[in-house]
């Protein structure tokens, strides 16, 4: 049972930090991506290739996954600035399915529909860590999701931040005021996908395996729901958002009632309460939390002038 | 005549097979594309109104009579099986918008997208529990034996698709353009607010647009199960490639949806032939052109460049 | 040389040409005003010169440099501010956060400039100099319009005439040069009106040039020294206040020729 509950907490981890990532997208800049878990899927590909033929150790492969991951952010985030809304997110959505479809075919590296399989554990100090460690690789993690939050906390309390809620909301009006739009679009973008790498290379390590139509336009979705359902642009609520998710996609199994619930009434339940939050709660559980930055800055500058 | 090194029954072929699956595009991006104008809303959950649709169809037909004996009844029975398909698919489209879109009109973009994806969730997974996972096929109605022409062949049923596409195309048209609910459509989707001033039912005219819509995708949808199959996804790539058919002739624009979809079946057809792109890759192609049009026309072919209002 | 000129825009829409060769002249230190019945391109003028929108032919100089397909952003970092004609704020943050993004680049220190994210995500040391200045600048500014008061208002809740003023207290944070104000007046009572005169002076004692777009006719031809009159995007008058209200191709316009 501990070890169903630990495995739990690896998955919210994981989903944590490709979720902040993506609320750094969606929820403080306002650009609606539909592709994070192609992003998670290039990391752990990344990751799993590097690992398995490379023979990189992980930490290695983690940073090279993250900065491929990021690369691709870029690469998707240029084309698209002018995009708006509906569009952008319609892009991601291809984007999402070029990437799966590219995993898929190309055999020589990603050894096609089948997968990867035997990655090596993680491996620290003189320990080597395996998915039967469930302990240490939640610990892990989540000091992973820790510096996530932190470094995407400290971005948003600051001038970056200050910009990019300007672009949220109102691009024209930003760019007027001499911001140039581009540069945070495409930043937000990539640090974002960073992080979905990231995730993805965890993935790949803690699962020792990965395969190709895990990453696929459903992730995407349920990573999105997350924020939804914490509130967007709030980054604690995210990691509430991925918790009730990931609690509630594991309650048949939590409850020993799997054998009998079909995973198909789940999604139902998670269809309908997307609807429902939608039609009832759009700003999520806890909603946005408006930052203070006249008082941010006050706090710093006095706290410098001491 | 030999074009790209092939030979002319080749091209044929093509032209004819490209031409069938684009007719099957085009009628679904019409329900997109008509959504679309009137409320400036991508209906995610579009495909899967065509699924349900598809299965209700494919189920009457199958009580209606049995599919091996041939003949008038069968005939009837498939008619019949059409005709409800649409009607449950118009039934699906219409009572969605009224639950899960409608409360959303004047919400944030995010929130009815989320809705419609949420909506699409339900019923894929429905479809699943009730209809089970396992693909089914839509059997002919008559005797599909290949013809010969030009050295080309083709079938009874990829006739039936182009005569169908066509009058359910033209007959659209004719509906926008000429009649007086067709005006009002137009003109609800050029300015809401304005039409209703005028003493447009707006409400009805968007239940109107859903309906015709979703039954536009019906028929599509069991042209699609007799030429290939019917399961609990097939809204989501079918949907999705039709989605990309209805921006690439810009959407918003019903002669535009039906122009992406012709387009965009040649160009799959065509593409996998000429460039010869690899089956599996084969959806790629949808993709990459969705990526360039974005890129470089986003309006779509037909649109006009229209830059926002400052 | 005129600080601001252009020449020949001409800005064309599928079929309708809402700019049609236009030519005109800003000099340093003036208040111009842009006059002409509604739909006659003064707005799709500004936003050619502004950068938010790219003519179809034509250029814009400015301090006799070609500033034609520059991005708005770059426009605004050049010394060229503006106002809406809707009020585009940002209505979720508050008065002084607008401000405060008028300012943003103002303050871009050039050492930091490159490592800023970083910086803020290690400690905030070097970022201190910047901040400061945006916050005292931003305050400056407010202060300049008495909207201190409003400091801690989300901008959506302000009255209309205040939202308006921080509108330009934004504009003028990012110290242009010239600064274009869409319709600064519109919806405002006599007495905001008479505010927005003298404020509109006070600006030009600083030292920016304005150009203003303006239905209130009271207003332009009080403060203007030149007005430029448009229709149907072609430029038809140009000269005094005095000059303008006897032109018979003006009255024309606005009135519609008397013998239809």
């Amino acid at each position: 049972m501990l070890n169903f509950i630990l495995l739990i907490f690896i998955y919210i981890g994981i989903f944590g930090i490709a979720a902040i990532g993506l609320n750094l997208i969606v929820g403080y800049t306002g650009m609606l991506s539909l592709c994070q878990a192609a992003f998670l899927g290039i990391g752990a590909y990344s990751t799993a290739i590097l690992m398995t033929t490379a023979n990189i150790n992980f930490w290695m492969a983690f940073i090279i996954s993250g900065l491929i991951a990021a690369l691709c952010g870029i690469l998707i985030g240029i084309p698209t600035l002018r995009l708006r809304g509906d569009y952008l997110a319609i892009a991601t959505l291809g984007f999402g399915e070029i990437v799966k479809n590219i995993i898929i075919n190309w055999d020589n590296m990603t050894k096609g529909p089948m997968g990867i399989n035997g990655i090596p554990g993680l491996k620290l100090l003189n320990f080597t860590f395996t998915s039967l460690d469930k302990l240490p690789w939640t610990l892990i993690i989540w000091i992973f999701v820790a510096i996530a939050y932190y470094i995407v906390r400290r971005i948003v309390r600051s001038r970056i931040g200050r910009a990019l809620e300007a672009i949220r909301e109102d691009e024209i009006a930003a760019s007027s005021m001499g911001i140039n739009t581009a540069k945070y679009k495409i930043g937000a973008f990539t640090l974002g996908a960073f992080f979905a790498g990231l995730a993805g290379s965890l993935f790949a390590a803690y699962n020792q395996s990965v395969a190709p139509n895990t990453f696929d336009f459903m992730m995407s979705i349920t990573i999105l729901c997350m924020i939804v359902l914490g509130g967007l642009g709030n980054n604690a609520a995210t990691i509430v958002g991925a918790i009730l998710i990931v609690v509630s996609s594991e309650l048949p199994r939590l409850l020993g009632i799997s054998n009998i619930i079909p995973p198909q009434l789940n999604q139902v339940l998670f269809g309908f309460i997307l609807v429902f939050m939608m039609i009832y709660r759009p700003q999520g559980i806890i909603g946005r939390i408006k930052l203070n930055y006249a008082k941010i800055i006050k706090e710093e500058i006095l706290h410098l002038e001491k | 005549m030999n074009l790209f090194n092939i030979p002319s029954n080749e091209l044929l072929q093509h032209l004819i097979n490209g031409l069938t699956l684009g007719a099957i595009y085009s009628l679904i991006a019409l329900g997109y594309t008509m959504v679309y104008g009137i409320l400036k809303f991508i209906n995610f959950a579009h495909g899967e109104i065509l699924m349900i649709g598809t299965y209700a169809g494919y189920y009457l037909f199958n009580i209606l009579c049995n599919p091996a004996d041939g003949g008038i009844r069968v005939m009837l029975a498939f008619i019949l099986s059409m005709i409800f398909a649409m009607f449950v698919s118009a039934f699906f489209g219409v009572t969605i918008e009224r639950i899960a879109y409608r409360p959303l009109r004047k919400a944030p973009r995010l929130a009815p997208l989320l809705s419609a994806i949420g909506v699409s969730i339900i019923l894929m997974n429905l479809a699943a529990l009730f209809f089970g996972t396992k693909s089914k096929k839509f059997d002919y109605p008559f005797n599909n034996s290949t013809i010969m022409i030009g050295g080309a062949s083709i079938t009874p049923n990829q006739i039936m698709i182009l005569i169908v596409g066509l009058i359910l195309m033209i007959s659209l048209k004719l509906f926008i353009d000429k009649s007086r609910l067709g005006k009002a459509m137009r003109a609800t989707s050029q300015n809401q607010s304005v039409a209703s001033l005028m003493g447009i039912n707006v409400n009805f005219i968007i239940s109107l647009t859903f309906a015709i819509g979703s039954a536009l995708a019906a028929v599509a949808g069991i042209l699609i199960a007799m030429e290939f199959k019917v399961y609990p996804t097939i809204g989501q790539m079918a949907g999705l490639k039709a989605f990309i058919a209805a921006v690439v002739g810009g959407i918003g624009n019903i002669s535009g949806a039906m122009l992406g979809g012709i387009v965009l079946g040649l160009l799959e057809t065509f593409g996998v032939v000429i460039l010869g792109i690899p089956q599996g890759l084969k959806d790629t192609i949808a993709f990459s052109v969705l990526i360039i049009i974005l890129l470089v026309k986003p309006s779509g072919i037909l649109i006009k460049n229209i830059k926002e209002k400052v | 040389m005129p600080l601001l000129y252009t020449q020949d825009l001409r800005r064309e829409f599928g079929g309708v040409v809402a700019v049609s060769d236009v030519n005109i002249e800003i000099d340093k230190d003036s208040i111009t005003g842009l006059i002409g019945p509604n739909g006659a391109g003064k707005t799709t003028l500004f936003n050619t010169i502004t950068g938010l929108d790219y003519p179809t032919s034509g250029y814009v100089f400015f301090n006799g440099r070609d500033i034609t397909p520059m991005p708005a952003y770059q426009i605004t970092r050049i010394g060229i501010a503006r106002t809406f004609q809707n009020i585009r704020l940002f209505k979720e943050m508050t008065a002084f956060e607008n401000v405060m993004i008028g300012r943003h680049f103002r303050a871009n220190h050039p050492f930091i400039t490159k490592y800023r994210a970083l910086n803020f995500i290690l400690g905030r040391i070097y970022v201190h100099k910047e901040e400061k200045d945006i916050y005292e600048n931003s305050l400056k500014w407010m202060d300049f319009f008495n909207l201190l008061e409003y400091r801690d208002e989300y901008a959506r809740n302000l009255p209309y005439g205040k939202q308006r003023e921080l509108e330009i207290a934004r504009a003028l944070a990012t110290e242009p040069e010239v600064i274009f104000l869409d319709e600064p007046a519109a919806g405002m009572n006599p007495q905001e009106t008479e505010e927005l005169m003298a404020t509109i002076k006070r600006i030009r004692g600083l030292g920016i040039t304005v150009v203003l777009i303006e239905h209130d006719m009271k207003l332009v031809m009080n403060i203007c020294d030149k007005i430029i009159v448009l229709n149907y995007g072609r430029k038809i008058a140009e000269g005094t206040p005095g000059h303008i209200q006897n032109n018979k191709e003006v009255i024309e316009a606005y009135l519609g020729k008397t013998d239809e």
